[in-house]
């Protein structure tokens, strides 16, 4: 336990000190602000007072609605950037450094090794999603908390739910980035894979590619929602669309009908974290 | 004399540069995979056809081969691509640094034919990359539902698709080559790279004022959506009206290329160690 924490702290305190992870935390907070400054350009339009997308007559309601899916689009779509990066410096960057070779040699168990990154490295990136969850929820309520005075504390008990969502939304592109850098050598292109699998997630969950195949198949609704529901992509578009920004539905209602999908968020999760593992014991990472 | 002789044997060197990049490209890891997702989002397309064109015909004008048969594909067809062009942009100087570039700089060519080489290279593979895919995608609609209304206009507006694809794909390749020279390392560049080309598709932070003008991915939807009703696609407003709102845009973009190649020559100049 001791030599995991230890090695978590390392893992912590490298990613810490990586200057090209701070280009990247930095571009996160920059993208927040930016869109920030749109909201407020919309605000001042009124754009939530006459969007015909919204489907409650309620202008609380339908900008405590899009501020919950600013906050899980904004840090999942970000963070899945975050986490691909993390994931592959973590493990493709040391072992092209030599680093986790080196590692590799000490008197330390390979699970010491991989949990402790993985904590490590997962410890950096809830860091990171506090500080801009912190950042987008305070800019929003100082953007907006007038309009969203009546539902206000609706919106405040789900916006922990919007991120959590975003976080293992992050960890499934975390461990699959970790996945792909243990198993390809090739660290340039270990890095690309987890680009591309990333847009097959969004791709998955469009209705140009997962409607077409639906369609032709002959059952565009079922098999479409089908198809969308297996991406992680499509995952975070049911809980969002579906529970969080369903303000007819109380807030034990949104978490019952979050449940499925976040599960299978979860269990992606498991499955990519055990499947790491697994491939970091067995494959010569030299 | 000598200053003709010297010309031509500059032509040859990037020539012999450009084919060698080309042939580079061909087998590389992400044009495969890239290729690979290309042609799966081109089945898909097709065999969706076969249904949901038709469906189009009763209500909506125009011919729906091109404004949505071609439209569907065409966001997800400029994403990939623009992923490719970048990260084998990246890849070509970066990937090099350690080895066949440092032996290419010790031969008998100017640093800046080097770049210029690498540069006609990959933007001819760029090029027949998006040629292949958008006629792939064509061939599988055109078996799968109908051929387009009117061949001319479809020959037309492909060759606007492809050709604005390959300037954004260009400029991106240049903008790779650029982050390839400046980041010491691989690892720096890649991930720098990929932040980059994500912040550009992803977010609107290269939509605010005057900095839109220099995002590759805003002029490019400005070429191909001219306005709200006047793009590409639409093809009951006629061909020369979208080219004429398209075109300062297009310019726009070829100057884009222009300096950037100018800044890699700069770079590349002033680059000691390679």
């Amino acid at each position: 336990m001791g030599n995991t924490l230890v090695v978590a702290e390392k893992e912590f305190k490298d990613l810490l000190s990586d200057r090209i992870l701070l280009v990247i935390v930095s571009a996160f907070l920059l993208y927040i602000l930016v869109d920030l400054n749109n909201i407020r350009n919309l605000l001042d339009a009124g754009f939530f007072l006459k969007d015909p997308s919204v489907t409650q007559n309620n202008p609380a309601a339908n900008l405590a609605q899009t501020m919950l899916n600013q906050i899980t689009f904004m840090l999942s779509r970000y963070g899945a950037i975050l986490g691909i990066a993390v994931g592959f410096l973590s493990i493709a960057g040391e072992r092209h450094g030599g680093a986790l070779n080196a590692l590799a040699v000490k008197p330390l168990r390979r699970e010491t090794i991989i949990v402790g990154k993985t904590v490590g490295a997962l410890g950096f990136l809830v860091c990171v999603f506090t500080l801009a969850s912190a950042f987008i929820t305070s800019g929003l309520l100082i953007l907006a908390a007038n309009t969203i005075a009546p539902v206000i504390g609706e919106f405040l008990a789900r916006v922990p739910a919007a991120i959590l969502t975003a976080l293992l939304y992050t960890a499934v592109f975390f461990f699959l980035s970790m996945l792909i850098s243990l198993l390809i050598d090739n660290y340039a292109f270990a890095l690309i894979l987890s680009l591309l699998a990333w847009s097959v997630s969004g791709l998955l969950a469009t209705y140009a590619f997962a409607g077409y195949i639906a369609t032709f198949l002959g059952d565009e609704k079922g098999l479409g929602s089908l198809i969308v529901s297996l991406s992680p992509d499509g995952m975070i578009k049911n809980i969002s669309y579906n529970a969080l920004t369903n303000f007819n539905l109380d807030l034990w209602g949104c978490l019952d009908r979050m449940g499925p999908e976040t599960f299978k968020l979860a269990a992606i999760v498991i499955v990519l974290l055990v499947l790491s593992f697994v491939a970091f014991q067995r494959r010569d990472i030299a | 004399m000598t200053v003709e002789r010297r010309t031509t044997g500059e032509i040859v060197a990037i020539a012999q540069l450009a084919a060698n990049e080309f042939r580079r490209q061909v087998g590389h890891p992400v044009t495969i995979a890239v290729f690979g997702l290309l042609v799966v989002i081109a089945l898909a397309n097709g065999l969706g056809s076969i249904k949901v064109l038709p469906a189009f015909e009763s209500w909506m004008s125009g011919d729906i081969f091109i404004k949505v048969g071609l439209s569907q594909v065409f966001f997800n067809i400029s994403q990939y691509c623009s992923v490719a062009a970048l990260v084998l942009g990246l890849l070509s100087v970066a990937g090099d640094r350690r080895r066949t570039m440092g032996v290419l700089l010790t031969k008998p060519v100017l640093k800046r034919d080097v770049v210029a080489g690498k540069f006609i290279g990959l933007g001819a593979f760029m090029l027949l990359l998006i040629a292949v895919t958008y006629l792939l995608v064509s061939l599988l609609m055109a078996l799968a539902y109908r051929g387009p209304a009117s061949l001319e206009e479809f020959t037309l507006r492909l060759a606007a698709l492809v050709l604005a694809l390959f300037l954004e794909c260009s400029l991106l390749a240049g903008i790779g080559m650029l982050i390839g020279m400046l980041f010491a390392s691989l690892k720096e560049a890649i991930v720098v790279g990929v932040t980059y080309l994500c912040i550009e598709w992803f977010s609107n932070a290269m939509f605010m004022d005057l900095l839109k003008y220099l995002s590759p991915y805003y002029v490019y939807f400005r070429i191909i959506n001219a306005t709200d009703t006047i793009t590409v696609f639409n093809t009951t407003v006629p061909f020369a009206d979208w080219l004429r709102l398209a075109l300062p845009y297009a310019a726009l973009m070829v100057v884009g290329l222009i300096v950037i190649f100018i800044i890699n020559c700069i770079v590349i100049a002033r680059t000691e160690e390679v």
